[in-house]
């Protein structure tokens, strides 16, 4: 214990004495792992159920339109059939229809454009919205709206709930307040504020019809579930005398909607490529500062041993300022990563009233514990080799003739 | 105290080797003050160092009071330098980015004794205050003479208690009044019973020792020792 504090004093007053390479190297570090906790959270986000849309591997959302045999665009389901048509399909556990529109939204005395959501309020059921506060809205005579925390902070300071805003002059009040949530966990859902589906005035004029989104039952196999919904569209059609085509990017599941659209194309593998790089970047830097400075402390190392140290304390001596200034840039990233997160979201979007890439996204346990043995790894091996051979050097020939 | 038994040392480069110590036998007794005398590049430090246990002879064993040294581990070889050797250099190699204090207090962080650090503080004062270092203490070695600097050297070497100093040219960087103090303190310690091996150009200095060696060409050539008991 007592060998470990003299390790971490001696490693801080190291650190001390050189104050411009621990600034590069503390600097350096909390960059790259900004950088690393950004992509593991949102890789996170792709790749697993956070919540809302926690079942992204049994739902299903079907589109406003397909394509019949001959590649011509067909309306997809009537909204009058919708109902029916869910409940005649095996395995089917709930549904909720949505439409989104970029209106103007009236609230607290300013106008904004806003992604509003009409939809079912079987919508939040399904798929398991976080509320922040209040709750779903019913489909009661008053108009009522779920707004997210975002939009909340930025529309109405304080309480929002109970609060009035205006769309399409239908007067709305916020009953509930959800939790955001990125682009990334559904590439479909870009909404901040959701209303009833009844109040809907796009609709039927602009001749578009909802989107469909099918929860199943869990035990209901992927490929069953798409198998069902292809064959149940398929009679529709027939009974309406089209001959219509499905494929297989019609009945995506919603997990597999995100690898598609969020995780496989070709702009996100270049954006991972070049996250890495600068990733890289940093840590080569870092690199070769930390082992030229190990290696420039050759001769004091030697002197060390000559009055007593151990290969292994003079190896722990090295590493523990490299550990150390490594910890303080992980710190300084675990600070830093929120400001970041939303800078970069106010960089990619001018219109903050949609959902982002970005918005919504947490500080998550298993990245920051992920993160943290990344960093004491880099450490290791940064100062670990250089450190491992100025240890195991000749102390007589390192000290020979050799002025400090 | 310290007994050499045909000791060898061949430095191998790529094309020569080097017979730095060809067949070396010594014996230093407790309380002996030894010098080392030589022409240059005759294996002086490289034997220094062997007995110091900062380089491995190629041939020949060592032993360090009564134990032989040839199969010890990295532990037992550190634990051995940190006890039994103070080491003074030529270049003092003190740590430039620790005062002198911090400096002399440093062997005390490999040692087995353990001291609270109350106790390391006033062993490492009451030493420099005997070198005459005493007001000198918060001082880094960059703002003090070559003399000043040698003396928190030799506080530095005294600091863990060894049973002998090997000193290699105390006085080469420094002036001739200077190296007469240095001197003075090593002979002072060495009067105290500290065992001393010193290699020096300094015919005047080597005189002054109560075991004179000589060295030619890796071999000792002349051991004279004084008959003053
Ligand atoms: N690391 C080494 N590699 C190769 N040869 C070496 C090495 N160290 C010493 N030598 C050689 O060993 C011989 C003895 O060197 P050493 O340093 O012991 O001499 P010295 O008597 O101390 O000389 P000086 O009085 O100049 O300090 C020299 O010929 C030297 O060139
Ligand atoms: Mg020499």
């Amino acid at each position: 214990m007592k060998m470990v504090l003299t390790y971490i004093r001696n490693a801080a007053r190291s650190a001390w004495n050189d104050k411009l390479y621990s600034t590069f190297y503390i600097l350096g570090m909390a960059v790259a792992f900004t950088l690393i906790i950004l992509l593991l959270t949102t890789a996170k986000l792709v790749r697993s159920d956070a919540r809302p849309f926690v079942n992204a591997e049994n739902e299903i959302r079907l589109g406003a339109w397909f394509t019949d045999k001959n590649g011509d665009e067909i309306d997809g389901i009537e909204t009058q059939d919708i109902e029916r048509f869910v409940l005649a399909l095996p395995g089917a556990a709930g549904y909720s229809i949505s439409n989104t529109e970029e209106t103007l939204v009236f609230a607290n005395g300013r106008v904004r454009m806003a992604s509003v959501g009409f939809v079912s309020s079987s919508h939040f059921e399904i798929n398991e919205f976080d509320f922040v506060s209040g709750r779903p809205f019913t489909e009661d005579a008053i108009p009522q709206a779920v707004i997210t925390k975002s939009f909340a902070d930025r529309s109405f300071p304080g309480d929002p709930l109970g609060k009035k805003m205006t769309i399409q002059e239908t007067e709305y009040t916020v009953v509930g307040v959800v939790q955001d949530f990125s682009f990334l966990q559904n590439p479909f859902e870009k909404v901040v504020i959701w209303v009833s589906d009844r109040y809907n005035k796009f609709m039927p004029s602009y001749g578009e019809c909802y989107s469909i989104n099918i929860l199943f039952d869990k035990k209901v196999p992927v490929n069953e579930m798409q198998e069902n919904l292809k064959h149940a569209l398929t009679q529709y059609y027939q009974a309406k005398g089209i001959d219509v085509d499905i494929r297989k990017d019609d009945v995506l599941t919603l997990q597999e909607a995100k690898f598609k659209y969020v995780g496989g194309n070709m702009f996100n593998y270049g954006a991972v490529a070049i996250l890495l790089l600068l990733i890289l970047i940093p840590a080569l830097n870092i690199m070769t500062l930390s082992s030229a400075k190990v290696y420039a402390s050759a001769t004091e190392v030697a002197i060390k041993r000559a009055l007593g140290a151990t290969k292994w304390q003079a190896f722990g001596q090295i590493i523990s300022e490299n550990v150390l200034l490594s910890l303080i840039g992980y710190v300084l990233a675990l600070i830093f990563v929120r400001p970041v997160i939303s800078l970069i979201d106010r960089l990619l979007y001018t219109s903050r009233n949609a959902v982002s890439v970005l918005s919504g996204i947490s500080l998550d346990f298993s990245v920051s514990a992920v993160t943290l043995i990344l960093a004491l790894l880099f450490a290791l091996v940064s100062g670990g080799i250089p450190a491992y051979r100025i240890a195991n050097k000749n102390i007589a020939a390192e000290l020979k003739g050799r002025d400090l | 105290m310290i007994e050499l038994e045909n000791i060898y040392k061949v430095f191998s480069t790529d094309e020569i080797e080097t017979f730095a110590l060809n067949g070396v036998s010594l014996h230093v007794r407790k309380g002996d003050f030894v010098s080392i005398m030589g022409p240059s590049g005759c294996g002086k430090s490289t034997l220094l160092n062997i007995i110091g246990h900062l380089d491995t002879p190629t041939k020949g064993t060592i032993r360090i009071e009564g134990t032989d040294t040839g199969h010890m581990t990295d532990k037992e070889l550190s634990r051995l330098r940190n006890e039994k050797f103070g080491f003074i250099f030529q270049s003092f190699h003190l740590i430039p980015s620790l005062n002198i204090l911090q400096n002399v207090e440093l062997p005390m962080l490999y040692s087995r004794e353990n001291l609270p650090s109350k106790e390391v503080r006033e062993r490492a004062v009451s030493i420099m205050e005997k070198v005459g270092l005493g007001s000198r203490m918060k001082h880094f070695p960059s703002q003090l003479s070559g003399g000043q600097c040698q003396r928190a050297a030799i506080a530095r070497a005294m600091m863990a208690h060894p049973h002998v100093l090997l000193a290699d040219e105390p006085t080469g960087n420094l002036d001739s009044r200077m190296g007469r103090e240095i001197m003075d303190l090593l002979l002072e310690l060495n009067a105290e019973g500290m065992t001393v091996v010193m290699v020096t150009h300094d015919a005047a200095l080597a005189a002054e020792a109560s075991v004179m060696v000589t060295m030619n060409d890796g071999k000792i050539t002349d051991v004279i020792k004084e008959a003053k008991q």
